[in-house]
């Protein structure tokens, strides 16, 4: 088990699983009714990994969106974040951290167990074997 | 002050805390993104009814971004739009609220190309707080007016409270480029553009500018180009701010940072080609962003004929109003107008178009949405369209 500490922008505790995406537009990218990415994998209850945010600053309004329909991640960890995530996370109340140093966010895959504390103490407790 | 006000404050207080920001700006000017139905529907309606029935207002002239359909005429879809009753209802309660809480619906997405926007004269440097991505790259790096891209509901709540948190670009030291970037094609069109824009988005990292040293063609055509590169620096990444010497208003002799990192030709050659229209063209897409008056007398240039293949055209009410005798000339041509939306905020009626358009950003959203969509020049789109 590997621990980090990271920069809790919205504090919260959370443990689950990964799903992890290297750059990320909320609007266009991520369906806030279904809690789906684009490529049909679901985040509602997931720890949402990711490397850079992009794209529209009406991003915010789908973060609010997920809690609203009840299918937000459980935690959003960044390499770094930026405004339009910070507000979406504050308006929904989604732990957000950020500052997971790049090699451990390449060696996050899906389905890993990680768990962060308001601290922004984060352990990776596992990950699924390749192949 | 108003309990409204005094909530959206300490909100903005809230995000201030969560950045480490250490104090509020007073603002001139607030940009509303996030107001169509379609991107936002039920929980961004009723973030926005309830700031309305709460109480609140504007504090500061305030702007809004398109909505889903064109509000002078819902009927009006170009033909690829759909507008459902419950569409309807929803976008027009968001309008309601919006107007009732004191903000201009323009309803663009270039609002520093409208006549009211013009009237402020806000002078460069002035501190505003912009949703809209592609609004936002164009202030900072064209009109020198600063903001950072502002979250939709963060953009409303600073127009209510006036003031925005003090942070990223609106810190002088923060402007200050920290790579320099030259493009090897001189002059860019606006499709080069938007490929130097997707390269920077993946090749800059860094919370600083890029400084762009990038051969621009003559007004008016500069201009478009300068509003595509502002759209797909926002869309293909997080890119707030690039300096751009002669065009960015600020003091760039001596804060070259060098050496110059290349964006050479070939690599812009080639992806260029990889966006180019693949397949036959449904229609051909122009206003992402909405089309300025000017650039109305530029397509009705180029187009010397009728359209062949349907060109949807999208602008502001204002936009619109003013270029009446080129709005005319063009339908006659076979331009269709929608005002007040784009095919980025309203909602497609088919998800099997095949588009042609001239803007990266319309690109980035839409290559999800639809079956194929290629990227050409204005002229090229325009000849496309009379010569299939």
């Amino acid at each position: 088990m590997a621990s980090y500490r990271l920069k809790p922008l919205v504090p919260g505790y959370a443990e689950g699983e990964t799903v992890k995406v290297e750059r990320l537009s909320f609007y266009g990218e991520v369906d806030p009714v279904k809690g789906e990415l684009y490529d049909g994998r679901s985040i509602a209850g997931k720890i949402l990994v990711i490397g850079r945010s992009r794209g529209s600053t009406v991003g915010s309004y789908i973060i609010y969106g997920l809690k609203y329909y009840g299918v937000e991640p459980k935690a959003i960890v960044m390499v770094k974040s930026e405004p339009i995530v910070v507000v979406g996370a504050v308006l929904a109340g989604i732990p957000l951290y950020e500052g997971l140093p790049r090699e451990v966010f390449e060696k996050i895959r899906d389905g890993c167990t990680l768990r962060v504390r308001p601290t922004g103490e984060m352990e990776l407790l596992e990950c699924p074997t390749e192949g | 002050m108003g309990e409204a006000k005094a909530r959206a404050l300490e909100a903005i207080v809230k995000v201030a805390e969560s950045l480490g920001a250490e104090r509020l700006i007073r603002i001139e000017h607030a940009h509303i993104s996030g107001v169509s139905y379609g991107t936002i529907g039920e929980p961004g309606r009723r973030f926005i009814e309830d700031l309305y029935l709460s109480g609140a207002r504007v504090s500061v002239p305030t702007t809004v971004n398109p909505i889903g359909f064109d509000d002078a005429d819902p009927a009006n879809t170009g033909g690829i739009l759909k507008v459902d009753k419950d569409f309807l209802e929803g976008q027009q309660a968001i309008i309601r609220a919006l107007t009732g809480m004191g903000a201009n619906p323009v309803l663009t997405c270039t609002p520093y190309k409208t006549r009211s926007f013009a009237s402020l004269n806000l002078k460069p440097g002035s501190h505003v707080a912009w949703g809209e991505s592609s609004a936002v790259a164009y202030a900072n790096t064209v009109l020198g007016i600063w903001t950072n891209r502002e979250g939709g509901p963060l953009a409303l709540l600073a127009s209510i409270a006036g003031r925005t948190y003090y942070y990223g670009v609106h810190i002088p030291e923060n402007r200050i480029p920290s790579e320099t970037y030259r493009v090897e094609i001189a002059p860019v069109d606006e499709v080069d553009a938007g490929v130097v824009a997707e390269i920077l988005a993946e090749t800059h990292d860094n919370d600083r500018p890029p400084l762009v040293e990038m051969g621009l063609p003559p007004e008016p055509y500069r201009d478009i180009v300068l509003r595509e590169f502002s759209a797909a620096l926002g869309a293909a990444g997080n890119i707030s701010m690039a300096v751009i010497p002669g065009i960015t208003p600020v003091e760039t002799r001596g804060m070259r940072p060098g050496p110059a990192i290349e964006i050479e030709a070939r690599l812009i050659i080639s992806r260029r080609k990889d966006l180019a229209p693949g397949n036959p063209v449904d229609f051909i897409f122009l206003g992402c962003p909405h089309l300025a008056a000017d650039d109305l007398k530029i397509l009705d240039h180029y187009l010397n004929g009728k359209a062949r293949i349907p060109i949807i055209a999208t602008l502001s009410r204002d936009a619109y109003e003013r270029a009446g005798d080129h709005i005319r000339r063009l339908q006659a041509k076979g331009v269709r107008f929608i005002r007040s939306t784009c095919l980025i905020v309203g909602q497609l009626k088919s998800r099997d178009y095949s588009i042609a358009t001239n803007s990266y950003k319309a690109y980035f959203y839409l290559r999800r949405k639809v079956s194929s969509v290629g990227l050409l020049s204005l002229p090229a789109l325009a000849r496309l369209a009379v010569n299939p």
